[in-house]
């Protein structure tokens, strides 16, 4: 009998102590802020040379022959008798620079480019095997494909310029991903 | 059971009895001294998302602590998603977010809300709303832990920068130049920042300001020396990732634009040497 009020009286007293310890005001720690993703880094392709030609005089309007140097093609001038023309119009304007010849200008070309950029990125984001990425291979994974589907909307309003710009994107990182 | 019952049972019983009403008491003073909320945080915390999404669930029953349990739960659901990338936990985050009130919020509770949801916008990839939000956020960061600043300027820049990339060239150079001007001040008030040192050469870049760019990833490279541990080494592999793929292309092509591979040779020589000259 006095065994038992004892070991019940130290259980109560058990529950007592770790109920005051309880009724401490137990706070929320604040959670920590996330750290951000990975950073995506998209390579950019290494410029193409460009053919550099001087500047090509028109060949089309015979003009006199020049007794001297000339800054700017000779216009014909208004009689003496028109408007005065305002002194900024007299200034030479600057020297043309040499002609840099674009290596594209057809927007079906560009176009064709981005279709074809499009699908190697597809190919090669489609053969990655999801769950052997790390996850910043992942947040650059996600990446490329919001660059392929951006693309496509760009082409798909005809801003063809644009979505071969997204595409190389696309195609960049997913060659480096199957690297 | 009477005492007397009691008095009768054999020494082997009777403690048995004793620990399982022990047990009983200690557990539920465990649990009250330790309500699911404050579990939620502490598992929160110590990543441990699947556990900080059952008590966040079970402090959600709770009403007076329903609406920060549902902070906690999508700030949890977000980071599993990052961790198991399933589609359904962002549609998880989402659903607990969205139905709160931002006003009913308060504290830190409510710079946690903005955290959150500049968080699922940039998961959702909506990248210019996402920086809105951490924008938001900094102009609280005193609330928050130590380095929880250059974390939200990150989170802040990444998503400009996504927005950028994804844009059309003419609306790339207000953002760009945005990112400067913030990593600019980031510096100025802290000068040890690894993320303004990145940003600064990253958004000179986007801006198409070249030289910039290459002075401030220098300049990046040298500070990241004095920072001590894992900060300083990202920051000196993102600045060689940033010149090797971004910077020395776009300034060869701009420095000479008859022979950019030959430029490109002397611009990757002239990093090696700078890292060598000025390496500790």
């Amino acid at each position: 009998m006095r065994l038992a009020a004892l070991v019940l009286a130290v259980c109560a007293l058990g529950a007592g102590c770790s109920k005051a310890q309880a009724k401490a005001p137990a706070v929320p720690v604040a959670l920590l802020t996330p750290a951000a993703p990975e950073r995506v880094i998209v390579p950019i392709a290494p410029p193409e040379p460009v053919a550099v030609e001087a500047a090509v005089p028109p060949a089309a309007s015979p003009s006199p022959p020049r007794t001297a140097p000339a800054s700017r093609p000779a216009e014909p001038r208004p009689p003496a008798s028109a408007s005065p023309t305002p002194p900024v119009a007299a200034v030479d304007p600057p020297a043309a620079p040499p002609v840099l010849l674009q290596t594209t200008s057809n927007p079906a070309e560009v176009q064709k480019r981005a279709e074809d950029l499009i699908g190697v990125a597809k190919r090669d984001l489609d053969a990655i095997n999801l769950s052997l990425l790390s996850a910043n291979a992942r947040v650059q994974y996600d990446t490329a494909r919001g660059f392929v589907r951006q693309a496509e909307t760009a082409l798909g309003v005809k801003n063809v310029v644009l979505a071969k710009e997204l595409a190389e994107k696309a195609a960049s990182l997913a060659t480096q991903l199957r690297r | 059971m009477s005492l007397r019952q009691l008095a009768d049972m054999p020494l082997a019983r009777l403690i048995a009895i004793a620990g399982v009403v022990w047990m009983a008491a200690g557990g539920a003073a465990y649990a009250q001294a330790d309500p699911p909320l404050v579990r939620a945080h502490d598992l929160y915390n110590k990543q441990l998302y699947d556990l900080a999404i059952r008590s966040a669930l079970e402090a959600q029953k709770i009403p007076a602590q329903a609406r920060a349990a549902a902070v906690v739960l999508a700030r949890s659901y977000l980071e599993r998603y990052r961790q198991k990338m399933a589609v359904e936990d962002l549609d998880a985050a989402r659903a607990a977010l969205m139905p709160i009130d931002n006003a009913t919020l308060a504290g830190r509770d409510r710079l946690d809300w903005t955290i959150a949801t500049g968080q699922l916008l940039y998961f959702d990839r909506r990248f210019g709303t996402a920086a809105e939000f951490f924008e938001t956020a900094l102009g609280q960061a005193e609330q928050l832990e130590a380095g929880a600043r250059d974390r939200l300027v990150e989170w802040w820049a990444t998503a400009l920068d996504q927005q950028a990339q994804l844009g059309p060239q003419v609306e790339r150079h207000p953002i760009y130049r945005r990112i400067l001007a913030r990593a600019e001040d980031e510096l100025r008030r802290d000068d040890r920042s690894t993320v303004a040192a990145y940003w600064l050469a990253a958004a000179a870049a986007g801006t198409e300001d070249f030289d910039r760019a290459w002075a401030a990833a220098e300049a990046g490279w040298m500070r990241a020396s004095a920072s001590s541990g894992a900060a300083g080494t990202t920051l000196r592999n993102d600045l060689d990732r940033l010149i090797a793929n971004v910077i020395i292309p776009q300034r060869a092509g701009h420095l000479s634009p008859t022979n950019p591979q030959q430029a490109i040779a002397l611009l990757q020589q002239e990093w090696s040497d700078m890292k060598a000259k000025y390496a500790r």
